[in-house]
């Protein structure tokens, strides 16, 4: 009998349904890290990206029962995290109209890279990362983050925005497109100057 | 991969993560991107994206925080629960009823919120009448001047008489009362009384003379405290009013008759 961590999600979900807590605890450790990335770089913040997964998780168990099979498990579970961030998103926006958002000091405290300068970097490119997918239109933004930290085919992207898998594609790359020419301004307009070391080929 | 890809193929490739990605299709993907010009531009033009979304991913990873000890372990383990306790109904029934703590109390009836706040109060009461005892003790204490601390709590001419006039220190309002009185000018000469409100007197004026120890010159009724068993012991008021009916001051009695 094949390991429950080598299992695809739908041999885990009917298991799970079945009654399985284990099969549930498999499913959970498969997707929260990448849940974690996505709703951290929609939120910006780590105890709120903690918190959407949190609720994303028990949304998925208490209403596994309503999932169709039909549709792929891992569209279903970025769709709710998807919802879950925005009402995040939301609350933290009405929260943010009083006070201004203190600095992430989380992930800082718990960080097991070795060096401080590192460290400081990661959290410096994460930042970036989230500031400037902050800046995008949220359809294009969220497509990005299902590609990227979902690692959702093409087919998924559409399937959990709601869109046709051209749109999905579009999204993507017109999403990447600005990114770029965020990052790198001088490749819109300046050829021949050479770009700094993330824009070198 | 098949060997020869489209220009959807690569997009895929090159939105998945940074290109090369080491396996072996990336030949046919470069393969591709050397003859097509569109999905050359388009994967330099994505590239510096692509980068950061992946150095974010890969760092992001290890910066979040996790749970890396081993209590996941011992939570996988199935310890054998303590036995179980099994009652009949019948041995249910004879158990004498549960009851909350409150209820076992004289307050009963009192909800223990209820009985809670009552604990309270009676506690800021009783800490309050212990704050105004206390007020009111040093108040009566710093309110009177030194002389008076002493000699309000004379009650006998005996213990005048043992009086050391020396220890005293009047006040300026001692002093005014005192330079009010009519003294005979050898008083004022041999003791250095204050004639002027602005004198400060270190010692009991009159008992520097006429104490216990140093019987008067010219007075024959001088108690060892004079001046100050009356003018230090009541309130300024009362110095002013009363000086005729107060027999016991000694100084007024023969000097200011």
């Amino acid at each position: 009998m094949s390991s429950p961590e080598t299992l695809a999600d739908g041999p885990l979900v009917a298991n799970a349904l079945a009654g399985d807590r284990a099969a549930l605890d498999v499913l959970a450790r498969r997707y929260r890290p990448a849940l974690v990335r996505a709703a951290w770089s929609r939120l910006g913040r780590s105890e709120a990206a903690e918190d959407a997964v949190q609720e994303t998780l028990l949304c998925v168990f208490k209403s596994l029962h309503t999932y169709d099979s039909r549709y792929s498990f891992r569209t279903w579970l970025w769709t709710i995290l998807l919802n879950q961030c925005s009402r995040s998103a939301k609350k933290q926006a009405r929260r943010a109209e009083g006070a201004d958002l203190l600095p992430d000091c989380t992930s800082q405290v718990t960080s097991s890279l070795p060096h401080p300068g590192e460290s400081l970097l990661a959290e410096e490119r994460s930042a970036e990362l989230a500031a400037l997918l902050a800046r995008l239109p949220e359809a294009q933004a969220d497509a990005l983050r299902l590609r990227f930290f979902g690692d959702l085919k093409f087919e998924e992207i559409a399937q959990t925005l709601g869109c046709t898998l051209s749109t999905a594609k579009y999204r993507v790359r017109t999403g990447l497109q600005q990114l770029s020419a965020w990052i790198c301004p001088h490749k819109q307009n300046e050829v021949s100057m050479p770009p700094p070391a993330r824009c070198q080929p | 991969m098949k060997a020869t890809v489209t220009c959807d193929d690569v997009f895929d490739v090159l939105t998945r993560g940074p290109f090369p990605t080491g396996s072996a299709d990336d030949e046919a993907v470069e393969l591709h991107l050397a003859a097509c010009h569109d999905c050359r531009q388009l994967a330099e033009a994505l590239r510096p994206a692509v980068e950061l979304f992946h150095e974010a991913i890969e760092e992001r990873a290890d910066a979040l925080p996790a749970y890396r000890g081993r209590l996941a372990d011992i939570a996988n383990l199935s310890l054998p629960l303590p036995p179980r306790v099994y009652w009949d109904e019948e041995q249910v029934q004879d158990l004498p009823a549960r009851r909350p703590m409150f209820a076992q109390h004289r307050w009963g009836r009192i909800s223990p919120e209820s009985a809670a706040s009552l604990v309270r109060f009676a506690s800021a009461a009783l800490l309050g009448m212990a704050l105004c005892l206390l007020v009111w003790t040093c108040s009566s204490i710093v309110g009177r001047e030194p002389a008076q601390w002493q000699l309000a709590d004379w009650q006998s001419s005996t213990e005048l008489a043992n009086y050391s006039s020396e220890t005293l220190k009047l006040g300026p309002r001692t002093t005014l009362a005192l330079a009010a009185l009519r003294l005979p000018a050898a008083c004022g000469e041999a003791d250095s009384l204050p004639v002027g409100a602005s004198q400060e007197v270190d010692q009991a004026c009159c008992t520097k003379c006429h104490s216990a120890a140093h019987p008067g010159r010219d007075c024959s009724l001088v108690w060892s405290a004079g001046c100050e068993s009356c003018h230090l012991a009541g309130p300024p008021m009362r110095l002013a009013t009363q000086h005729v009916s107060i027999r016991q001051a000694a100084c007024r009695v023969c000097h200011d008759g």
